[in-house]
């Protein structure tokens, strides 16, 4: 190298340039990227932020490292040959391609005269200004090339001062994925010893199975020591839950009897306690005194007066039947045994109450098959409660809405708000007032949430409860015109995920029960008939259906109604299509022009001393038609 | 010569600049003003190149030419072209004429063409037949008639001039014979300052003496030692980049000349373009050409052989600006990447 440095000193000095160029390259690179790199940085911060996640310092390194290195790899690929480095040496000191020239002639074996003299003026040169080449390469690092560095050792600083994820989010340590393993183990067993709900129908059998399946398999996945967080467990605990409540709404007992088929029964002293059994709504003592009935009018001991009052008593409480009653299972019992009494076979009268007793018995163990599903789905809530504490009733919330945990979305997208919840009984059928004077509180609708799951005043008449009026609940609540979303919680002190609706729905009382005011707002909604099926239309209807778009063809104008009240307008206003041409194409122009030119050059060869005027000639054309055009 | 020494080179280069200088002061004591003129002319002169200088009646084409043959101490020739201008006008005839002994015999009469420095005044005036005739001696620097070869004197230059607005009754000159002129010189139209200094001299009884300071010797001399100044190989690359940037069908040519060139500059081109580089390198005290030099040359010598095509002169296209656009947009060694 040593002796290459004497002999050949530009071939030594253009390598170095070529060094120093490179590296003002990347340099340059560098200040010309910064901005742009920053900017994803900054994206990615955001998008990191943005997923829960915090900055870490590697995907810093990581970044500033492909950074240089990218930078680096293309002043690399775009170096300059040794000659053009010498060359743009020789351009920056104004020297007038002398290194560049001494390069080329100093590698030759015989070199002319003229080329020796420029080697013995360059060469002193060289020595000259090779210690100063920095004055003429400097290698200064741009401002902007720290505003990377820099940028990203902000973003790593604001890593640090993010507050860590919650503890739902974090892993699950080994003793609390323990503890939930004992726990779901014992929820499964507890459903393994559950009896088939119903033996009429063996679809909730299969419900029943897939819950045994579902908690099965939340303990195998707890075992399986995977990374799951307390909110995937709970959301899958809640999933659960609402399986077990849908399986048990699935088990109503019967369909009610009016308030005034059952007043007339009690009426009448042979009926009087199957009316007041009726009322109760419990079916062990329906089917007792159904029983008992039917006995009475199997025995040989009726009288004939007993059989005309029984006859009369059923003829009078059908009469005062509704549709309702005749087509439920109590009310066709309750009109053949009628009819058999009115022909005189009481005998069959009494086995079609004997028929009814039987309904009643299987009611009644629907009735306890669907109290053990409740107490499983409390039970599943309370293993929660136990296994995360005070986290269990925000991570259930969050289990339940919409943006919940992401384990739990698959399993929970979909579902509708359960019904109300009885708590016991026969609740959602019961009548709410039999007695002369008394008002009924309404039948239950969907999405009508009562306080504590039980209307308030259920089986005692509250008089002057009010009609059930759109927006003015029944139930005690809190009037704030919210209506529950999909998916909220169906039981009192779960009424979470509620959205606010612009509503003026006001509940009366001073109650705990938060839906009904929503329900309320809801029914009002429903009831106003405005959707949300078009765009910048009010509220959308339950069931996930999605609001529609404009077309992309048309334009939409919504008109509020008279006073900005009522439902809006949409119309959209669609323009036909049209065409626009002109009579020539520019390139019909051109060619015109191209032919006339050509024709007159084909009349007569035009001589050099005439070239003149024939360009004269075509330029005023060529105006005249720019002009036109 | 190519076993001088570097310093007697170096020498000789120094006594060069000198030369030149004097030349350029003696030329200037006639001539006011155009630098770039003279220089360029001059330049043309040691390069061993014909000249075409192009430009209006009444601004001293003709002046210059003769104080430049003056300065020069060489013979000088005049030859004012016509449509009925022959040949034999030009270069001689045989006349009959008697021998010493008396007898009668045909002898050679040379015509004007055999001098130093030939004027050809509106050279495009001349009949296509009498142009090839002098521009084929231009070439051959010889003239052959009746069988005899007559060698034209040494150094030899043609000073051409035309008039480019003045176009009835001409003949412009053929492509192939416009690449004979090593350049092709603009005069331009002086400024107010000179127009009062050419008043001021030439309005006087005498006219201003122009010396001799340099024998035609000392010319040759000089066109021998020119050569030796060494063209690097990437600026002769460059040199040839910019000749092929003239030609429409080269690759990467630029879209002005795609469309408005018919024909490129010829390989006369590049060989001008190297030996003004040269001299211009040597002019300016170096010891080797540079890629300035290149550029300073490029237009005179190339302006005249770049031909546009029809749409180009239909469209009054300047081939200086093509050419400034050219040089702009072909990279120099620096900006050639690896």
């Amino acid at each position: 190298m040593n002796a290459d440095n004497h002999h050949l000193p530009f071939r030594s000095a253009a390598r170095r340039v070529r060094t120093r160029l490179v590296l003002c390259r990347w340099l340059s690179c560098l200040a010309r990227t910064a901005v742009p790199t920053l900017a994803l940085a900054a994206v990615a911060w955001v998008w990191l932020y943005a997923n829960g996640s915090a900055w870490h310092a590697a995907l810093g390194l990581a970044l500033l490292g492909g950074w240089l290195l990218a930078a680096a790899g293309w002043a690399w690929r775009r170096r300059p040959s040794p000659t053009a480095a010498l060359a743009e040496w020789d351009r920056r000191a104004g020297r007038h391609e002398m290194f560049l020239s001494g390069l080329c002639f100093e590698g030759k074996a015989a070199p002319a005269a003229g080329e020796r003299l420029h080697l013995d003026r360059a060469r002193p040169r060289l020595s000259a200004e090779l210690p100063v080449l920095a004055r003429h390469v400097p290698v200064r690092v741009p401002y902007q090339a720290w505003l990377v560095p820099l940028g990203v050792a902000a973003l790593a600083v604001s890593g640090l001062l993010r507050p860590p994820p919650p503890a739902e989010d974090r892993p699950m340590p080994e003793n609390a994925r323990a503890r939930a393993v004992r726990e779901v183990e014992q929820l499964a067993d507890d459903a393994q010893r559950l009896a088939p709900p119903d033996e009429e129908a063996p679809s909730r059998s299969e419900t029943l199975e897939q819950l045994r399946k579902g908690l099965e398999q939340t303990a195998e996945q707890l075992k399986a020591a995977g990374a799951q967080t307390p909110r995937e467990v709970l959301a899958d605990l809640e999933a659960r839950a609402r399986q077990a409540e849908q399986l048990a709404d699935q088990l109503d007992a019967a369909e009610p009897l009016s308030s005034d088929m059952i007043a007339e029964l009690e009426r009448h002293a042979d009926t009087a306690d199957l009316g007041d059994a009726l009322r109760a709504g419990k079916p062990e003592p329906i089917a007792e005194e159904a029983d008992r009935l039917g006995n009475r009018l199997k025995s040989d001991a009726l009288t004939l007066r007993e059989g005309a009052r029984m006859k009369n008593a059923l003829g009078r409480a059908l009469k005062v039947a509704k549709p309702s009653d005749r087509t439920s299972v109590t009310g066709r019992h309750l009109r053949r045994s009628h009819q058999h009494l009115q022909r005189n076979r009481p005998k069959q009268a009494g086995r079609q109450f004997g028929n009814l007793a039987k309904h009643f018995r299987r009611a009644a163990r629907r009735q306890a098959a669907r109290q053990r599903l409740r107490q499983l789905a409390r039970r599943i809530r309370a293993a929660g409660r136990t296994l995360f504490g005070k986290q269990s009733g925000r991570l259930q919330r969050l289990a339940g809405s919409p943006g919940g945990g992401s384990q739990a979305r698959p399993s929970l997208r979909g579902m509708r708000p359960l019904p109300a919840n009885p708590q016991g009984g026969l609740g959602n059928w019961r009548p709410q007032s039999g007695r002369p004077g008394s008002r009924r509180a309404g039948s239950p609708r969907p999405g009508r949430r009562m306080a504590g799951g039980r209307p308030p005043g259920s089986g005692t008449p509250v008089p002057g409860a009010g009609a059930p009026t759109p927006g003015a609940g029944q139930c005690a609540g809190q009037g704030a015109g919210q209506a529950p979303v999909p998916g909220a919680g169906q039981c009192a002190g779960q009424g979470a995920g509620q959205a606010p609706v612009p509503g003026t729905g006001q509940g009366a009382g001073q109650g705990a029960g938060q839906g009904a005011a929503g329900a309320a707002a809801g029914a009002m909604a429903a009831a106003a008939g405005t959707g949300g099926l078009e765009a910048g239309v009010g509220t959308a209807p339950y069931g996930n259906m999605a609001t529609r778009l404009f077309e992309a063809a048309t334009t939409g104008v919504v008109e509020p109604g008279a006073r900005g009240e009522g439902p809006s307008e949409v119309r959209a206003v669609e323009a036909g299509p049209h065409t626009e041409a002109s009579t020539r194409t520019a390139q019909e122009v051109a060619m015109e022009v191209i032919r006339a030119e050509e024709e007159a050059l084909a009349e007569d060869p035009i001589p050099l001393t005439r070239r003149r005027q024939v360009r004269r000639y075509f330029s005023a054309l060529r105006r005249q038609i720019q002009d036109e055009r | 010569m190519n076993a001088d020494a570097p310093e007697t080179l170096a020498r000789r280069l120094e006594d060069f600049r000198g030369q030149f200088q004097r030349m350029m002061d003696e030329v200037h004591r006639a001539i006011v003003g155009y630098d770039d003129l003279i220089t360029d002319c001059l330049v043309t002169l040691f390069c061993q190149g014909h000249v075409l200088l192009e430009g209006v009646p009444g601004i001293g084409k003709t002046y210059l030419v003769r104080m430049v043959a003056k300065a020069l101490g060489l013979r000088f020739g005049r030859i004012q072209c016509t449509p009925d201008l022959m040949p034999a006008d030009i270069l001689g005839t045989h006349i009959l004429g008697e021998t010493a002994g008396g007898a009668r015999a045909f002898r050679f009469e040379k015509g004007p063409v055999f001098n130093n420095i030939i004027l050809v005044d509106e050279i495009n005036r001349a009949t296509p037949k009498t142009q090839a005739a002098l521009l084929e001696v231009m070439q051959e620097r010889r003239v052959t008639a009746g069988g005899e070869t007559f060698d034209l004197p040494r150094p030899f230059f043609v000073l051409a001039t035309q008039n480019p607005i003045e176009m009835e009754g001409t003949y412009p000159l053929p492509e192939a014979q416009l690449d004979r002129f090593l350049v092709k010189l603009h005069v331009p139209f002086p400024g107010r300052d000179e127009l009062v200094e050419i008043s001021r001299r030439t309005t006087g009884f005498t006219e201003p003496e122009v010396d001799t300071v340099m024998t035609g010797e000392e010319l040759l001399e000089i066109q021998r030692l020119l050569p030796q100044v060494p063209v690097a190989d990437p600026v002769a690359s460059y040199a040839a980049q910019l000749v092929l940037g003239t030609h429409p069908d080269g690759d990467g040519a630029l879209e002005p000349v795609s469309r408005f060139v018919a024909y490129g500059a010829s390989p006369r081109g590049l060989q001008a373009l190297i030996r003004g580089a040269r001299t211009y390198g040597a002019l300016d005290g170096r010891t080797a050409a540079g890629v300035e030099d290149v550029q300073r040359f490029a237009r005179p010598a190339l302006r005249h052989r770049v031909i546009l095509n029809f749409e180009g002169e239909a469209e009054s296209v300047n081939v200086d600006h093509l050419l400034g656009e050219i040089i702009d947009r072909t990279p120099t060694p620096a900006e050639e990447e690896a």
